[in-house]
Formats: C-alpha cells, structure tokens, sequence
C-alpha cells in the first residue's frame, strides 16, 4: 500500500497556514476553470465589503456569503460548501475558515496577507505588487482582480511585498487582513 | 516518524491500522496532517508535527487499533474536537506521535429533559448539541466554551469552563466510558451496574470515583461521557457593572465572594480588563503604533471612548423573576458600592456585550476569536493560574502578572473567572505569530511566569503542551510525590506507554527521563 497519495480528510483542528503560506497557484492548480466563485464577506470590516463588491461588480461571484461580527456563519455556511471560495478578511476569520474547509477536504490556493503598520499598507502577495502599492485605501478592489487573474492561471510566480503610500486605517477595520482562496467539494488524485 | 520505529515497519503497522478504520481513514500527506498542528503555537514551526493520523469510528475500532499500537509501540495523540486552542489545539505532545482523532464519534445517545443530561462521544461540539436540542424542542441549555465550536467532552476533560452556572464543565460530568490500554471497556460510577438507568443521574457509586482520573491525564481513551445540562430558567437578567481603577479589582472581588458563595450569583462571574474587552470593537494599531505595553494616558482614553472600565464585570442572575429581583438588591447594593461603578443592563452595538450575554445564557458563538484582531497575526498563549477568589490575592496576583507582561513588552490582557470557591485568572498573550522576536518573548514571559507564581503559591490549572512538563514540576510538594503517583498509575495502565506520552507532565518509564 503506497502511503503518498492524497486523500479526503473530514478533520480539522491547526494551521494548514505552513502548508499554504505565501504560495500562489500553479498554472494546473484549479481542477478546471472555476465553476463558480463565491465569495465570503465579513460585513463589518470595509476591505471585505470592497473586495466582495468587486467580485459581484465584475460578474464573477456566484454567490456572496456575508458573515457577521459573531464570526459563527463561517460554521453553518462552510462545512458542506463546492465550489472556489475566496475572501478577504480578518485573520481570525481567515484561521477558522482554513480550519472548516480543510475539514471538509478543501484544498489551499493562495493565502496572502495585508498588514497596516506606520500610515501604510504592506501587502505580501504573489504578483501585482506596483498596482497594490498605488492603490492606497482602494487595494481591496485591485486586489480582487487580481485574484480573479490568478485564480484562472494568469499570474506571476514570484513572492512579493510591496507597501502603499501613507493612507489612514478604517475604524472599523482590524488592520491585519487574510486574503485567501480555497476550491472544496473537489475530489483530488 | 515515530521515534524508535523504522519506515518499514511504521508502514506495516499504518497497513493493520488501515484494514482495522479503512484506509480513507489513515492519514499521512502533508495537507491533511497539517490540520494537526497548533494554529498558535508559540513555538517555532516545524515543532511537533504528527507522522500519522488515524480516525475510528467506534469503540470496536479502537480496541483493535490499541492493539496495534501496542504491538508496534507507536505513541498516540489522542483528541476529540482538537479546538483545544491557546492550550496546543490538537498539536502532538512531540513531533512523530501518531494522531488518534476520535472526531468521526460525534453521536449524541441520549438527552433526558427530565433530569437533565446528555451523554456524547467524543466529537460532539457545543454547536452540534445546541442545535440537536434546539431541533428536538428540548429546553435545556449547553454551557459553551468560548468560542463555541469546542467538543463539550474535551472540554470538560481539560477542566475547561464557560458561563452559565453549569459553568465548570468537570463538575457537569457525570459517568464515563473509557477503553484502557489494553483495550478494557470501563464505566465509571453506576454505569457499571448491568442496565442501570443512572449513569448520568448521579456521580456515587460503591468505591473510589475514578472519572477525575481520565482528565488531563493520558490514562485511557473516554468514549461516552454524561454532562449535566442546565434547564432554560423563567428568568435571565445579565449585567454588566464597570469599574474605574486597577485596583477597584480587590474591592470587587471582596463584594463577589459572599454572593456566589451563597449562589446569589449562580454563574460564573467574569471580571474582564480594558484591553481583553476592547479588543472585541478595536485594534491597538487605532491607539498606539508603538513598541512596548499601552501607556495609561492611551488607556484612559480607550475606556472613555468605549464606555468601559479597568475592570468590567458580568454576571447574570436566573431564576423566577420575584427571585431575580430580589437577589438583584443584594447585588447591586454589594456591587454599586464601589465608587466610579456604572451598570448596564444593555448595551447598544457592543459585540463584546452581546458575546457575553449569549454565553451566560448557553447559546455558543465564535466572537472571541475577534480579540485576536487586537495585535493582529493571531498568536496567543493563556496563561492560567489559579486560587481562591479574594480581592487581596487577585490584585497581587494581577500586579505581579501585569508588571511581568511590560517588562517583557506586553499588553496585559486578562480576566478572572469566578467558580464555586475558585478563581481562574486567564491571561492572554498575544503576539503575532509572524513575528519572531514577539513570538519568543511570549514563550520566554510564559515561562518566567510559571515559576514565578508558583513560588507564590498560585498553580495553572490547565496549560499549553510546550509548558507541560515545567508547570509539572511546580507541584514538588513532598519531593513531587503527586507526579510520582501518576507516573506509578501510568506504568500501570499503560505500560508500553502509548496513550499521549508526555500529556500534563506524564511520560511513560521509558520517556521519562528523556531529558
């Protein structure tokens, strides 16, 4: 019996952050062109709100999940989902929906992350890294398409990180933010 | 791999284990196993990480798959929900162990309404019983850790506790199933009486009540476990009463005690400081951009932003109104007369508020995962000693702890839980996990921390696996004869040392002086 291959897991419970961390995805990293995007939003934090809009303004977004500040929607709405799921959203967030769609056999696409420290942004992506540092407090958008790029295979290998012009920080905005995309209900070999 | 164990064999055992839970059930690649690391660690990654996971599904299949362990001498890690979090999350104890996860046992077998229990496997959640009672028009409560997608088996076993006054889960356990070893099948208390009906109805039985043994200990493997379920109470009034000063918190605690001694306040009462509570609505980075712990002065404006004291205090009363009311005088005429108190018995859009009201009443939610937010990275660790709920103690413990947390470049972040006669005071540290230096420091504070309140007298009543073994070595009364009874219990039970090698300090002969 050949122990290297793959499998379903219906477990949770740590990081899966080591494994995804900073990677972009390959050309193949889809198992076919994104049947449907859905999208998660945490309502109360306004880069989610933008980059969800983003996704639903250009078409892409079959559907938008939008989880409240009680953060207990990533349960109920994640454990049986198909499809690419992406968001942009508060670490904590970010840690309990890896959690969830790993469990239910999700593989990792990207994580990447964004962090405000002394009036700027600092983003470490894979790709995009003169767009995101322009965008100041509209990133969110340029960062959405941008993922919508990657995610279909267009995109640049190399990690990067970039940091944006001197820009204020949302009240309501955690200030440490995940972006990250996931496919589930995708049987691999 | 395991240690001591070689390829070949390791892949002959995972072929047994395989034909025993099926081989979608063994588990061995990257992706899948990473789910079983410490999402917080504070230690290096790349630190303790399993070889293998097995999952069973039954009683059945864990005996037999002992029975390879045992033959194999395999070291297993055992968990049920593995939410276990700011503690090592389902994380291995070292790296090799081979994952035992039980959380395909995730029955609920039984609710009684009329005496007010259920008795689960081990991968039950908070969530997956609120809804099962929800769904069968039970009025009965859970009482959720916080966050709420905890197992209520796990958690009780970790002497975890949450809100409600079934607040200390340990306490709410009533009747155990436990396979040893060697694959006996044990129930505890009246559950070993052929066909008794009373397994969950009360904890005596003729002889040593043995279930406390099963906790933090690696001592057998629990499968069924009976906890006591609140019945929904006519009434709820939760409050909340916020306090000035730092040192408001003796005065606080000198005023709670006579009131949960004497259950005019049934649950467990939390005080909660400024920047624990805060950190529900706001960041630090929207304060302070700084190196080092808050200055006052940024303090002092949080709390007027928020409408929040040093110390925030909720508790909640239940019962039938006339009763809540009138214990709601002695409360208020004990609690109110500390000078600068405020009380609220509502807030407007505060999900600090609406987190803990829910809790207090047994409805789970994940809100406190949003404290992370207040450094940003996630990485935290709870440093957790316990003692008596005296307002003279906790402000010296809290003085101790805070002065601790600056010298090493932290905020204090932390509350005190009042129990039945217990105080848990948990301290949050909180770093970003991508940080390196940060992450060092908070190892190195944890760990001055331990002695230091030890040579105190304050214990840890629950810790993080990298602290286990130290924190064990805290309780050296009589030449550390408690350990050296458990270790007599392990040799015992488990003598090829498979179960969880090194849970709670608790190494089996030949680990034990591994060094």
């Amino acid at each position: 019996m050949a122990w290297d291959v793959s499998r379903r897991t219906v477990m949770s419970g740590g990081a899966v952050g080591a494994v995804v961390a900073g990677l972009g995805i390959g050309r193949s990293a889809l198992a076919q062109r994104p049947r449907k995007i859905i999208v998660i939003e945490e309502t109360e934090v306004p880069e989610s709100r933008l980059f969800a809009q983003t996704f639903v303004n250009s078409g892409r977004a079959a559907r938008v999940i939008r989880i409240d500040r009680s953060l207990n929607g990533l349960l109920h709405e994640l454990e049986a989902i198909e499809g690419v799921l992406v968001g942009l959203t508060s670490d904590p967030a970010a840690m309990i929906a890896e959690q969830i769609l790993v469990a239910g056999g999700a593989r990792p696409l990207l994580q990447w992350t964004h962090q405000y420290r002394k009036l700027r942004w600092e983003h470490q992506t894979v790709g995009a890294p003169k767009l995101l540092a322009r965008a100041s407090v509209g990133w969110p958008s340029v960062l959405a398409h941008h993922m919508q790029d990657a995610l279909v295979g267009d995109r640049q290998d190399a990690e990067l990180r970039c940091q944006s012009g001197h820009c204020g920080l949302d009240g309501k905005s955690p200030g440490m933010l995940v972006s990250w995309a996931f496919e589930a209900g995708v049987q691999h070999s | 791999m395991p240690q001591g164990v070689d390829a070949p064999t390791f892949r002959k055992a995972l072929d047994e284990l395989a034909a025993i839970v099926g081989k979608e059930w063994v588990f061995v690649d990257e992706l899948p196993l990473s789910t079983y690391r410490d999402a917080y660690s504070p230690l290096a990654d790349g630190e303790l990480l399993p070889s293998a996971a097995v999952a069973p599904a039954n009683m059945e299949q864990i005996q037999q798959a002992l029975k390879v362990f045992n033959a194999y001498q395999l070291p297993i890690w055992t968990f049920g929900n593995g939410r276990n979090f700011a503690y090592g999350g389902p994380a291995p104890r070292q790296s090799g162990y081979v994952m035992f996860d039980l959380k395909r046992m995730n029955r609920i077998l039984e609710v009684n309404e009329k005496y007010g229990y259920a008795l689960v496997e081990p991968g039950v959640s908070y969530y997956q019983l609120h809804r099962h009672l929800r769904q069968i028009g039970s009025k009965l409560w859970v009482d959720p850790a916080a966050p709420g997608w905890g197992g209520v088996m796990g958690n009780a076993l970790e002497h975890g506790a949450g809100y409600t006054p079934y607040g200390d889960h340990f306490i709410m356990q009533c009747g155990m199933e436990v396979v040893l070893a060697d694959g006996q099948v044990v129930r505890t208390g009246q559950g070993a009486i052929e066909g008794s009906p009373h397994w969950q109805s009360t904890k005596h039985a003729a002889g040593p009540h043995f279930d406390g043994m099963f906790t933090q200990s690696n001592f057998g493997v629990v499968t069924k476990m009976g906890i006591w379920l609140m019945p929904e109470p006519p009434g709820y009034k939760p409050f909340m009463i916020t306090y000035e000063r730092e040192e408001d918190l003796a005065a606080i605690f000198d005023a709670v005690l006579p009131l949960k001694i004497n259950q005019v306040i049934p649950n467990a009462a939390v005080a909660v400081d400024l920047l624990w509570e805060v950190s529900a609505k706001t960041t630090r980075r929207h304060y302070f951009d700084g190196k080092g712990p808050i200055p006052d002065s940024i303090r002092k404006k949080i709390a007027s932003d928020h409408d929040l004291g040093m110390w925030n205090f909720y508790a909640a009363l239940y019962g039938p109104p006339p009763i809540i009311e009138n214990n709601w005088k002695l409360v208020e005429e004990a609690m109110m007369s500390i000078p600068g108190a405020k009380l609220y018995l509502s807030r407007e859009n505060d999900p600090a508020w609406d987190y803990r009201i829910q809790l207090m009443r047994g409805e789970p939610n994940m809100t406190e995962f949003s404290i992370m937010n207040w450094i940003g990275g996630g990485g935290h660790i709870n440093f957790s000693p316990i003692s008596a709920p005296d307002g003279k103690e906790a402000l010296s413990q809290y003085n101790l702890i805070k002065q601790r947390c600056h010298d090493y470049g932290f905020d204090y972040i932390g509350e005190f839980l009042v129990g039945w006669r217990d105080m848990h005071h948990i301290l949050m540290i909180m770093y970003d996990r991508a940080d390196e230096v940060m992450r060092k420091g908070a190892y190195d504070l944890f760990a001055k921390l331990v002695d230091e309140a030890a040579d105190a007298g304050f214990g840890e009543y629950r810790t993080h696996l990298a602290f286990m073994d130290q924190i064990a070595k805290t309780y050296k009364h009589n030449d550390g004869a408690l350990w050296d009874l458990h270790h007599r219990l392990k040799d015992v039970l488990d003598p090829n040392g498979i179960l969880s090698p090194g849970k709670q300090g608790i190494w089996p002969k030949a680990m034990r002086n591994q060094g």
